[in-house]
């Protein structure tokens, strides 16, 4: 079966949205109280955004539903980082974005379609 | 002979209702209390207001909604398939019940001992009505919508951690009303087991 476009950006999206969360572990990084947290959530987010990109490979470890519900979790926890002033606001929208459009793009039918077939 | 059509659509709006009610109670008890604070003071003390805000708080926040929740619980017993479905209904009507008796004990009727005893057993019960909710969202195949109630209950743990009981509980309040649309929407979308 072809890859269909959704996959690929998503996949991308994924990669993108984990290169960018360890970034932000660096670019936020500050030697203080409380900064074990944020390098804690930063690098869970990271971890999650890989393994979401992991999904949309050939032969990738998990059904459509898991990768869907890892998705929703890391949506979720950029969301609560937000709130608790973990992430700075900027770079929180901009991995709410990613985590987004991943989303959207997974529940597309042909990306559905795809991820059921390939397991 | 005319078939009978199930009726689930009609009481989804419920659940609508619930949310309107008390959105509208919540912003006019505000209103007229000018005193209360979002996120210093809690909900509860607009029950317990010297003004016309409690009698918005008492039957429009608490007893109105709560009936509209109840009837929404027990739609959602009655015409989901899947048992999770059932069981975040009952657990809806169990909270549905709390949340009525919030409006009857107020904070200032005793000591208030009362009162917070059953705004925690109306926590609790709420939040595990959402969570069953969830699951049965994921069980009927609308996957889409869990992500509301998973991201809800996440924002509300890190708000808990963070700050205080009134924010906690006010947000807690707006954090319901995505999910009861989202809720109503599932509803609306299944297709009944049920033929009342």
């Amino acid at each position: 079966m072809i890859t269909p476009n959704g996959i690929k950006t998503a996949c991308g999206l994924g990669l993108l949205g984990g290169v960018f969360s360890v970034a932000c572990l660096a670019l936020y990084f500050k030697p203080e109280d409380g900064s074990l947290a944020v390098i804690a959530f930063y690098m869970l987010v990271a971890v999650l955004f890989f393994a979401t990109a992991g999904a949309f490979t050939k032969n990738g470890q998990w059904k459509w539903r898991v990768a869907l519900f890892v998705n929703i979790l890391t949506i979720g926890i950029i969301f609560a980082c937000m709130i608790g002033e973990f992430f700075a606001m900027d770079a929180g929208a901009v991995l709410l974005v990613i985590a987004i459009f991943i989303f959207v793009l997974e529940l597309l039918p042909s990306s559905k379609a795809w991820m059921q077939s390939e397991i | 002979m005319l078939a009978s059509k199930p009726h689930n659509v009609a009481f989804a709006w419920f659940g609508v209702i619930a949310v309107v009610v008390f959105s509208i109670c919540w912003i006019c008890a505000a209103a007229i209390d000018t005193t209360w604070v979002f996120g210093e003071n809690t909900l509860s003390d607009l029950g317990a207001s010297d003004s016309d805000a409690k009698m918005y708080f008492n039957y429009g926040c608490c007893m109105v909604t709560a009936i509209c929740l109840a009837i929404f619980g027990f739609a959602t017993t009655t015409y989901s398939k899947s048992r999770s479905a059932s069981a975040a209904g009952i657990t809806l009507i169990i909270a549905a019940v709390f949340l009525f008796l919030i409006g009857l004990f107020t904070k200032d009727v005793g000591t208030g001992d009362l009162h917070k005893t059953l705004a925690c057993l109306m926590g609790f019960f709420m939040f595990l009505a959402v969570c069953l909710y969830a699951g049965a969202f994921w069980n009927n195949g609308h996957e889409a919508f869990a992500a509301v109630p998973v991201i809800v209950i996440l924002a509300l743990i890190v708000i808990f951690a963070t700050q205080n009981l009134a924010t906690f509980e006010a947000w807690s309040a707006v954090g319901a009303i995505p999910f009861m649309v989202v809720a109503t929407t599932d509803l609306i979308l299944t297709k009944p087991k049920a033929k009342i």
